[in-house]
């Protein structure tokens, strides 16, 4: 497949203040987070006796244990939901614009009379996601890398990283999602749509789970439990999952392919 | 070995749904030709052309440049394809001159000092912003990007559309130059005048049907125009009885109104005897064009 680096970098060209914006919000999470970590360190039992009175359904759906713990701390406060929800905004943002932005526009008629193929198009566009999503991943593992080691949290890089490599995995998982509808639609929405919707429905199955039978029957089909249920901050990433993933991600990309090659293209 | 035209369609037909965009569409222009592509909006002109440039498949029929299918070939065929979309879409944060060096890049050619050179002639001013740019210059960028790799084949939706007479002189220039060496051009337009000055053959477009394709010169209507003589004086029809091939409509004030049919000069020889000031002659509506087609035996759906 045939990789276009001028399209790659007209894309950063266009949308590097957005990424920035990400970016920014991101560092300033861990920032806040690990500048209150202290706080809940050094007042340990009362935090424990207060997260003790949670109900147990609670406890149960945001799988707090042990909340005061550098790695209970990250778990609860970054790794259960705000990554994963920063990972999947990007992911699908960028993901939808690679399916559709250019017809939207209406600079595909001239972009895709170029001799080049289509599938070599939206492959630069996939690389684009690609990039993007490790830009936010390197800038996450630094901050939290940097930020924990100057509050002296005991937590490795390794598990950070692989707890923040997650999140981006499962992000990705949602933008072929998105990247499908919008490559066989033409239409950024229905791709942003699609892509975030999936995330909420699998969210609230995947955090229901311990409480509704169904949704823990079912929670091996669920990228949640793939990726961020591994606990990857103390375990690592479970490769065997991260390859379910990775195939999803891979299935659904080619089905975008298909259709984005063979479609009429709006004017 | 007879060479394939550089465009050919045949039986091009587009379903949009139930309804049909275009019906069987069959057509070829030759290498050196300059093809007018004819008809009101909605003809489906402008599908032919993105069904010839890949952007929409035919429902049935095909269509090929060189004699390559532009649905099954490889999208190399599109090399020597260049192409003015109708509604124009391009980066509007880059300025001209980075979208020239991008669409270089991507074809993996080199024509930077092509386009600059158009640019000049276009009187294009290329470090400006695409998004600070009014339609008239837009569409200038939009030529240059057409022409900047000097294909073999041209595709141009309504090139003039937007530009002024200094421009579009220019512009004529320009695809003569392009013709000279060898291009093929189909060329859609609304106006007819534009096709007669460009084209050697017409493509005359109707409900998504072809109604005709000829040489210009056979164009229905052609023979016969309407003139406005406009004189010093009173207006005296008699100078101009029996002047071959003028038809008199009416006379009012300082001015005659009639139809002339091949040469005009008869005509004019006999309006300045009789103090002709001004002659005016009005862009004639495709609607007579269509009129005399189906007074020829053409049909209208």
């Amino acid at each position: 497949m045939r990789f276009h680096l001028p399209l790659l970098a007209r894309v950063f060209h266009e949308r590097w203040r957005g990424l920035a914006g990400w970016v920014t919000g991101l560092v300033s999470l861990v920032a806040v987070q690990v500048a209150v970590y202290p706080t809940i360190r050094d007042s340990r039992e009362g935090w424990s006796d207060l997260t003790e009175q949670f109900p147990e359904a609670i406890r149960k759906i945001i799988r707090m244990e042990d909340y005061t713990s550098p790695a209970g701390y990250l778990t609860t406060e970054l790794f259960s939901f705000m990554f994963p929800l920063i990972f999947t905004g990007v992911a699908c943002s960028w993901a939808a614009r690679a399916g559709a932005e250019e017809e939207e526009n209406g600079t595909a008629d001239i972009l895709l009379s170029l001799p080049v193929s289509r599938g070599s198009i939206l492959f630069t566009r996939l690389v684009a996601v690609f990039v993007a999503l490790a830009g936010v991943c390197v800038a996450g593992i630094a901050s939290l890398a940097v930020g924990t080691r100057s509050v002296d949290m005991d937590v490795g890089t390794a598990g950070i990283a692989a707890a923040t490599v997650s999140c981006a995995l499962l992000g990705t998982v949602f933008a072929s999602a998105s990247l499908v509808a919008a490559a066989w639609t033409g239409r950024r929405g229905v791709g942003l749509g699609t892509g975030l919707g999936l995330a909420v429905v699998l969210f609230v199955a995947y955090s229901l789970a311990p409480l509704v039978g169904f949704f823990d029957r079912i929670l091996a089909l669920n990228p949640y439990q793939w990726t961020i249920g591994q606990s990857p901050l103390a375990d690592g990433i479970d490769p065997a999952l991260a390859l379910v993933a990775l195939l999803t991600i891979t299935v659904l990309c080619v089905v975008a392919q298909a259709g984005f090659s063979r479609r009429d293209i709006r004017a | 070995m007879v060479s394939a035209p550089a465009i050919r369609t045949c039986s091009l037909t587009k379903w949009y749904g139930r309804s049909l965009g275009v019906d069987s569409v069959s057509f070829e222009v030759q290498p050196g030709e300059t093809v007018g592509f004819l008809g009101p909006n909605g003809s489906g002109k402008t599908t032919v052309m993105r069904m010839l440039m890949g952007l929409i498949s035919p429902s049935t029929g095909n269509a090929e440049i060189f004699g390559a299918d532009v649905a099954t070939s490889r999208s190399s065929v599109r090399a020597a394809i260049g192409y003015l979309p109708g509604t124009l879409g391009l980066y509007g944060t880059m300025t001209a001159r980075q979208y020239f060096l991008f669409l270089g890049r991507m074809r993996r050619a080199d024509c930077m000092a092509r386009a600059e050179a158009l640019s000049d002639r276009l009187a294009l001013d290329t470090g400006a912003r695409i998004n600070d740019m009014s339609k008239g210059t837009r569409q200038k960028v939009g030529v240059v990007q057409a022409f900047m790799h000097s294909p073999r084949v041209l595709v141009l939706d309504e090139p003039t559309s937007g530009l002024d007479p200094l421009v579009q002189h220019e512009f004529d220039s320009i695809l003569h130059e392009a013709c000279a060496e060898g291009a093929a051009v189909l060329l859609s337009s609304h106006v007819l005048a534009e096709v007669e000055r460009l084209a050697q053959r017409v493509a005359i477009l109707d409900a998504g049907r072809l109604v005709a394709f000829d040489d210009v010169a056979n164009l229905p209507g052609r023979a016969s125009r309407m003139v406005t003589l406009e004189f010093e004086g009173p207006a005296d029809p008699t100078h101009l009885a029996g002047v071959p091939g003028f038809r008199l409509l009416s006379c009012s004030g300082h001015q005659v109104t009639g139809t002339v049919t091949g040469s005009q000069r008869p005509m004019l020889e006999a309006a300045l005897r009789g103090g002709l000031v001004t002659v005016t002659s009005p862009e004639r509506p495709l609607d007579e064009l269509f009129r005399g087609l189906v007074g020829r035996g053409g049909t209208r759906s």
